[in-house]
């Protein structure tokens, strides 16, 4: 779902992730590769101007830039404007207090409303109501009896109104209903939002049943022109949330992030499929991190943020210039990079971590290190050249591990105090270090 | 004759339409106001760059030079003849069923003897909407019963002496999202039968809402893969979508339009006209 935005994005952000330092120009270069993935993506193009330029905004001028980590905080806000931009968290669909609740689905032609209509029949069914459906659209031959075998289908009960006139069959089945259900969802005729008597019907309908909920069936395959039709919905009053449909096809998902932005209504549910079941919760924040293709990454850079002190950070730094880098500042790196959680959650937090499963690596070998560093003396972290043979035993009996993976640690710390001793300052300037991580 | 006149009128109409539009726009950078008409009407970020560099390297960068660009576009390619079975495919909801109906009575207005399959099987009542056009239309057809293998109904359908006679037989399909492979090699096998029972040309058209982003390049790149559909039909034109995205599909894949649904009336679909078509997406609102 949203795969192909989610992957444009991606790769847009990876000019940010991964850098050091980052100039205006750089921070510019990157946003205009979100904003051609953003239009790829169908997003309404005045919505990512808008977008666009409130994220130049928050990156350039606050102290973004000139902080430590400036891609991961560009990242960030990205990610805090576009969940901003999907609406924050999921918004339940609304019950009336007492008596039948009523939702009327209106549309364009061919936006899913009929299959909607059963399907969030099927989730009120599922939350312990008593749905009824029915059918107002006497346009599209057929439209009624799809709703009513696509009702059956689903162990829906569906009463659709005699005669030909909208208005007094909405009246109809809404009294039919108060005798035995408590919510009554409402298919209408699809219609185009510039068919204006089309629309002054909707209206009509509106004030005879006093929908609970007016609900715009989008189709989330639309253009540009998803936020036209759903303003000219929501002018009318006939939009209070919005189900967007055929989110199964790798749809590019721009309606998603257009139309909430332009009404100011919640997405609520999405469909994804054909069989009555497919209607899902929309949560726009876990849609953004989903989009952003880092499940939880985000959370991630907030625990390393918590966990990695800029002071301490800044020190290191000061070290490493000075090629004064010990074995206790290696485990003092060891520690930090311990209270992220262990390897596999990060890795799980990490987009395409699932793929790395086989990737063998052994969380006690920190903590091991971190023994071995711990049963030396101090002298011996700042000065490992004394570690003779008989140190070298005494370390590993007190670390209860072997001559062997002391060894190993020495040996390792001096093949990284080699490459530092060959990095010249402005390759560390680039944000280069020898870690096998990020500092 | 006459068409040169038309193209004039359209032209003069163009003219004034832009002379607003340049007005309008006061300041600015006219290469981002080209950009932003063509954004808006789903032309997509790749085809808009790649056709306003084009012009910009030709020479003037100027609206006129953007209307004769994006037609010989959509000139480049010409639609097939409809002769003989024509499958209609395409996605859900994109029209696929009116359009047979409105097809069927525009051939037959042109007096082609017009036979009609309906072979969209799944969706719960596609059949008694398709029988409801045809009896309304007064057209020949043969409709395939609701679960009914949908391969099989074109079959039978072809094999009728009625389709035998006809000019054109117009087959209706279930509407398919491309992502759903297995729905997309049923596809393949009622196009795959169509071909083997039919001697002669078979024609798949693809119908697309006019709405559809670029989401519609996707779909037409997988529906190739399938069943090769020669030409669109985009549909729902006669509301503010701009269907801008033909300009895409005719750039980048090299696919043809052949006709426009403008309206749920029987009459309300017309040959694809590309001077008419780009003026109505340069024109504002």
């Amino acid at each position: 779902m949203l795969a192909n935005l989610s992957e444009k994005l991606q790769k847009a952000l990876g000019l940010f992730r991964n850098r050091g330092r980052l100039s205006e120009a750089d921070v510019k270069k990157g946003l205009r590769e979100v904003k051609l993935a953003l239009l790829e993506a169908d997003v309404n193009y005045l919505v990512v101007k808008d977008f666009i330029s409130r994220l130049e905004q928050r990156c350039v001028g606050s102290d973004v830039l000139t902080s430590l980590t400036p891609g991961q905080q560009v990242i960030k806000i990205v990610r805090d404007e576009l969940t901003d931009l999907l609406g924050g968290q999921w918004q339940s669909l609304s019950i009336a207090e007492r008596g039948l609740s009523v939702y009327m689905m209106v549309g364009l032609q061919g936006s899913g409303k009929t299959t909607t209509t059963v399907k969030l029949a099927g989730y009120l069914a599922g939350q312990g109501k008593k749905p009824l459906v029915s059918s107002l659209d006497y346009q599209r031959p057929g439209a009624r009896e799809q709703l009513a075998q696509f009702a059956q289908g689903a162990g829906i009960d569906c009463h659709n109104p005699e005669g030909e006139d909208v208005i007094a069959g909405a009246k109809q089945v809404t009294a039919a209903a108060r005798a035995g259900y408590d919510c009554l969802v409402l298919d209408t005729a699809g219609r185009l939002h510039v068919d204006d008597e089309l629309m002054d019907e909707l209206d009509q309908v509106r004030q005879a049943v006093h929908p609970t909920e007016a609900i715009l069936v989008l189709d989330s395959m639309t253009g540009q022109d998803a936020v036209n039709v759903a303003e000219v919905f929501a002018k009318r009053s006939l939009v209070d949330s919005i189900i967007l449909t055929k989110l199964d096809s790798d749809t590019r998902g721009g309606a998603a992030l257009s139309v909430r932005s332009i009404t100011g209504c919640p997405v609520k549910f999405i469909g994804t499929g054909e069989k009555q079941d497919k209607l899902e919760k929309f949560h726009p924040d876990r849609m953004a991190s989903q989009i952003l293709g880092f499940g939880d990454v985000l959370t991630l850079v907030e625990k390393a943020e918590a966990s990695f002190d800029r002071g301490q950070a800044r020190e290191l730094e000061q070290k490493l210039r000075r090629q004064q880098f010990t074995l206790e500042d290696f485990r003092q790196q060891l520690r930090q990079f311990d209270k992220l959680g262990s390897m596999e959650q990060v890795l799980s937090m990490l987009p395409g971590g699932a793929k790395l499963d086989g990737l063998d690596f052994d969380q006690r070998e920190l903590a091991r290190y971190d023994a071995i560093i711990s049963s030396m003396t101090p002298g011996e972290r700042t000065n490992p050249q004394i570690i003779n043979g008989s140190r070298r035993k005494r370390i590993a009996a007190g670390s209860g591990t072997s001559l062997q993976q002391v060894n190993k640690l020495l040996k390792q710390f001096s093949a990284m105090q080699k490459m530092l001793r060959q990095l010249d300052g402005k390759a560390l300037k680039k944000g280069k270090t020898p870690f096998p991580f990020k500092i | 004759m006459q068409l040169s006149e038309r193209i004039t009128a359209g032209l003069a109409k163009t003219r004034n339409k832009l002379q607003m539009l340049l007005k309008s726009s006061q300041g600015g950078n006219l290469q981002e106001q080209l950009e932003e008409v063509l954004l808006l009407a789903d032309v997509g970020p790749k085809t808009t760059t790649e056709i306003i560099e084009k012009i910009s390297a030709a020479g003037q960068l100027d609206m006129e030079m953007l209307r004769d660009q994006l037609v010989a576009t959509l000139s480049r390619h010409q639609p097939p003849i409809l002769k003989g079975p024509v499958i209609l495919v395409g996605p859900n909801g994109s029209g696929k069923t009116t359009t047979v109906a409105k097809l069927g009575h525009l051939l037959s207005r042109q007096g082609k003897k017009v036979f009609v399959i309906g072979a969209d099987t799944f969706r719960a009542a596609a059949d008694s909407q398709l029988e409801k056009w045809c009896k309304r239309l007064e057209l020949n057809h043969f409709i395939g019963s609701r679960g009914a293998d949908p391969a099989s109904v074109v079959y039978d359908g072809l094999q009728s002496t009625a389709a035998r006679q006809a000019d054109v037989v117009l087959c209706d399909t279930a509407g398919r999202l491309q992502s759903n492979v297995n729905l997309m090699r049923e596809l393949e096998k009622i196009v795959r039968v169509a071909r083997k029972c039919w001697d002669g040309n078979i024609t798949v058209l693809m119908v697309l809402d006019g709405g559809t982003g670029q989401s519609a390049l996707e779909q037409v790149k997988i529906y190739r893969q399938f069943v090769c559909p020669e030409g669109l039909i985009v549909t729902k034109l006669d509301g503010t979508a701009k269907g801008g995205v033909v300009v895409a599909l005719a750039a980048e894949l090299g696919m043809p339009v052949c006709y426009l649904g403008v309206g749920e009336g029987a009459d309300d679909l017309v040959p694809f006209d590309p001077e008419i078509f780009v003026n109505s997406i340069l024109k504002e609102g």
